[in-house]
């Protein structure tokens, strides 16, 4: 109601309107010069194949290989029988100062396989004389492995499509006036095979009630006791 | 100038709860960093002058010697002289715990020597802890490695222990024993030698 | 007609100038990390230099192609790099109450910032683990992985906490290489350097 009084208010005074209507003209030219009246283009990524280079802000990147295996490189292995997705890439830092954050440069979603919350890998490893752990030096090219974890029951993956994802640096963010990396953005996105490098005595049983497989780490005989229970 | 009274007339009321209302807004949006800052930090002492005893967190305190040692006990029993630049301070107190929160309150009790220079040591680094354990290291319980039990203070009985601590040479005359109880923080002990 | 407009004009003048002011006064308003940026304190190889909680002194800088550190079960392991190891000997003094020297990082003449290596093996001489008691100097080394043509005119980076040093002091130590004592060192660095050997005197 106030607003309708408002609006009859100012039809009365042809000076005011007249001011308002430019006004809105104005704010309307200017919206359309730079750009705010176009149309969102539909996001299509590029998608580079393995062994291509990647530039994003932070690193030079060149994803070389998948696979799946039962330890990382650095001998990471979990005894509840989930196996490990390995990515290779050959990374060179951009950053000013010594980072660990080479991990937030790739993301991938497959069912079963767990990395952090945003399909970032769960670690990084350094495949020259394989530590876990990745501090990667300005300038110094090394060889990493981003692993994720694949839940026992899960199917093992054969083919993957790795989002490699841009950060931007701010000097000053909004919140604090600190800086820092924000604003993650995808660029490209890399379809990679996936080799399977678990042993085959290893395999694990394709029956469908999983309690029923024992765990891939016991290989002791099976105890009279367990089989009652069953 | 009658303006100027006529107006502080009528507006003395305001005044006044301005005078009034100003400093509890400034202490309201101030008091609460100033609480978590006094309940991390050692503000206040309670001053024990030499000889006499102490009250912290119900229980009575004193201190029964503080040493300086040049040597130090190996795990075998030999003793092994330490380094020109560096002792070892022993500082034996005793307390007598009056109530129930009292002995809860000593097992997170913290021993600390401090010099006129505002250093300050811990108790027992991991360099030094106690190998030929013959007295408690703790202020509420201890392993006793001889009987293999574990011994405990008790209300109302008094409970020696001793703390030692790993300090520069040349500060060994001027160093002060500390005890701070986190529950009772700003307030803690200080001995005075 | 002419006062009023002059009045008018007076105030879009006042409008712009309060505008531009304000522009300026957010183009130069320090941000988060000036505003809190760390104390730098100077010094050079061979001086201690005294920071507020803690005293550094180093005395001598060794480069290597290749380390060699225990491991806690099996044979020492063999460490290699894309560019040289850097390995600097000195001390650390607390100054005032147990402290641990969480950063230590090398900046190069163009500003780059290598941070020391210390996960990466186990050695219990890096002066980046262990407290240190006050009063109480404690001899170690820092080790750091840089490309070599970099190494010239490097300064060393010591903090209590991090390479962002709040409101604290940072050590800035000289270590004083020119590109032909560099080059020099390069053509005599050692392989293998073992990282839990005596340190030497």
């Amino acid at each position: 109601m106030k607003l309708l009084y408002a609006l009859d208010d100012l039809r009365r005074r042809p000076r005011a309107w007249a001011m308002s209507c430019a006004a809105a003209a104005l704010v309307a030219l200017v919206t359309w010069a730079l750009g705010g009246f176009e149309a969102v283009p539909a996001a299509t990524l590029p998608r580079p194949s393995a062994g291509s280079v990647i530039t994003t802000n932070q690193w030079t990147l060149r994803p070389l290989r998948a696979w799946v295996g039962e330890s990382s490189p650095a001998g990471r292995k979990r005894s509840d029988g989930s196996k490990v997705l390995i990515l290779e890439v050959d990374v060179t830092s951009r950053m000013p100062a010594t980072s660990n954050l080479a991990g937030n440069a790739f993301h991938l979603s497959l069912p079963g396989v767990t990395g952090q919350s945003q399909g970032e890998p769960k670690l990084l490893e350094l495949l020259r004389d394989p530590s876990i752990g990745a501090d990667l030096h300005p300038g110094m090219t090394e060889r990493i492995a981003a692993v994720w974890e694949v839940a026992p029951t899960a199917p093992i993956p054969t083919a993957v499509d790795v989002t490699v994802v841009n950060w931007t640096f701010k000097r000053q963010d909004s919140l604090m006036g600190s800086s820092g990396w924000f604003n993650p953005t995808p660029i490209a996105v890399v379809p990679m095979p996936i080799e399977n490098r678990i042993a085959p005595e290893s395999a694990p049983a394709a029956t469908p009630a999983p309690a029923a497989a024992p765990p891939v780490a016991l290989r002791a005989l099976p105890r009279p006791r367990a089989e009652v229970r069953r | 100038m009658t303006r100027l009274t006529d107006w502080r007339r009528s507006q003395r009321w305001y005044l006044l709860g301005l005078l009034v209302l100003a400093p509890v807004t400034f202490w309201l949006s101030a008091s609460e960093d100033w609480t978590a800052y006094a309940s991390r930090n050692r503000i206040n002492p309670i001053v024990v002058a030499k000889g006499a005893t102490g009250d912290y967190v119900d229980a009575t305190w004193r201190l029964l010697a503080i040493n300086a040692d040049e040597s130090m006990t190996l795990r075998g029993g030999q003793s092994a002289p330490l380094p020109q630049t560096l002792s070892i301070v022993r500082v034996r107190l005793e307390v007598t715990p009056r109530t129930a929160n009292a002995l809860e309150a000593l097992g997170r009790c913290r021993g600390t020597l401090t010099d006129a220079r505002g250093r300050r040591w811990d108790a027992n680094p991991s360099e030094i802890a106690r190998r030929a354990k013959s007295l408690p290291t703790d202020c509420q319980e201890w392993l006793n490695p001889k009987t293999l039990k574990t011994e405990q203070a008790q209300e109302g009985r008094p409970w020696v222990f001793e703390l030692a601590y790993l300090v520069p040479r040349n500060a060994t005359g001027d160093v002060i024993p500390e005890i701070t109880v986190p529950q009772a923080l700003p307030r803690y002990l200080r001995f005075e030698r | 007609m002419t006062r009023i407009w002059r009045r008018r004009l007076a105030d879009a003048v006042l409008i712009v100038l309060s505008a531009a002011a304000l522009l300026a006064m957010h183009r130069t308003t320090p941000g988060f990390d000036e505003k809190t940026a760390a104390f730098p304190v100077k010094g050079s190889l061979g001086e201690t230099v005294n920071g507020r909680s803690f005293s550094l002194r180093l005395d001598r800088v060794d480069l290597a192609t290749s380390l060699t550190a225990p491991v806690l079960l099996g044979p020492p392991k063999t460490y290699t790099t894309s560019g040289v190891w850097v390995i600097v000997h000195g001390a650390i003094t607390s100054n005032v109450q147990p402290m641990l020297l969480r950063y230590a990082g090398l900046r190069t003449r163009d500003g780059l910032i290598y941070t020391a290596v210390d996960d990466r093996f186990h050695s219990r001489w890096l002066l980046t683990q262990d407290e240190n008691y006050a009063g109480i100097s404690r001899r170690g080394i820092l080790v750091f992985e840089v490309p070599p043509d970099r190494l010239a005119g490097a300064v060393l980076l010591a903090g209590e906490r991090s390479f962002r040093v709040r409101l604290d002091s940072r050590l800035e130590i000289a270590l004083g290489l020119d590109e032909s004592a560099v080059r020099a060192r390069m053509a005599s660095a050692q392989a293998g350097y073992r990282l839990d050997g005596a340190l030497p005197q």
